[in-house]
């Protein structure tokens, strides 16, 4: 039945990818010719949220259930932030369409590689960290923030596969506290199996992605970004661990 | 081993990178274990080069450094040739 259900799930995603592609190209291309490129590039990064959100919530029912819980505080969401979210599988990106505000995705060099959503994500400015040394990366995010734009982060650079956070790179964290934005921490749980490393089965059940309280640059003031990476991975780690006890 | 060299390396992890104490033993990876990257690197060399009064930054055998043991041998050589 699992096998099935993802059999169907991959097809369907496979068509309302193509048609999403060139419907949202087409639509694009005709308010370019009447709008900036700056609303351009803002509406194509809603569109992928858009469709990041029939994928998860709408397609995605076939093989499980997301839900997202925010306990962000009231977070403004038009500030920028950096997300830092904790990676599991290769669902995570997917999943980050729950996250309000306008944001790109700090990704590795193969996810641009992909067919129709390495071209969207290229042409939305995801950003391939791998790809660009870190003082352009800095400055990328300065302009960024300017122009309200969040970063969503997987600073583990690799899916963890399990409850386990694996040690965080500190670019992101650097960037936050040269351009003094919040973090906000975002943890991942039970998307570890769908599907899990090395295989393309969804496991059936349920991911929860939780929005933690927004760290802001008054409480990481005068830390090292050494020590302010581990403590926000310590207090995600503590979540997790309390959080998976109680579900 | 100069007992003083570790002690001033590992000063450096615990004053600037808030390491704790037991976390620190020679065969301890620097990425793997303490969980620095290429980045918080930088740092540490800057850190150390303030203890130590040496250059580090343009030493290419810096490249070849994994465990903590491997770091206090490199001060160890730098501090001799230094001396030399």
């Amino acid at each position: 039945m699992t096998v099935f259900r993802n059999i169907t799930f991959y097809i369907l995603s496979m068509v309302f990818t193509v048609w999403a592609f060139c419907a949202g190209w087409l639509f694009l291309v005709a308010v370019r010719i009447f709008r900036p490129r700056r609303v351009v590039l803002k509406l194509l990064r809603r569109l992928i949220v858009w469709y990041g959100k029939a994928v998860i919530f709408g397609l995605g029912l076939i093989v499980g259930r997301v839900r997202f819980i925010d306990s962000s505080r009231g977070r403004r969401t038009e500030d920028p932030c950096v997300y830092v979210v904790n990676h599991r599988a290769a669902s995570d990106a997917f999943l980050m369409a729950v996250l309000p505000g306008e944001f790109v995705q700090v990704v590795n060099i193969w996810p641009f590689k992909l067919p129709i959503l390495g071209v969207c994500a290229k042409l939305a400015g995801y950003i391939s960290v791998r790809e660009m040394p870190f003082d352009q990366f800095l400055e990328l995010t300065g302009k960024l923030a300017e122009q309200n734009v969040s970063i969503v982060s997987f600073p583990e650079g690799t899916r963890s596969g399990s409850s386990r956070i694996g040690h965080f790179h500190s670019g992101v964290f650097r960037a936050a506290v040269a351009t003094g934005l919040s973090v906000v921490p975002v943890c991942i749980l039970g998307s570890e199996d769908k599907p899990g490393r090395g295989s393309l089965l969804i496991r059936p059940g349920e991911i929860h992605v939780h929005m933690l309280p927004v760290i802001h640059p008054s409480e990481y003031q005068g830390m090292s970004a050494f020590a302010f990476k581990n403590r926000v991975r310590q207090t995600m780690q503590d979540f997790i661990d309390r959080y998976e006890v109680v579900k | 081993m100069d007992e003083n060299i570790i002690e001033l390396t590992n000063e450096v992890f615990m004053e600037s990178f808030e390491l704790e104490e037991e976390k620190l033993e020679p065969e301890a990876d620097i990425f793997a274990d303490l969980g620095l990257d290429s980045l918080d690197v930088v740092d540490l060399i800057v850190a150390l080069q303030e203890k130590f009064s040496v250059t580090l930054r343009d030493d290419e055998r810096i490249k070849e450094i994994s465990t903590l043991e491997d770091l206090y041998r490199f001060i160890e050589h730098l501090k001799t040739e230094t001396l030399t």
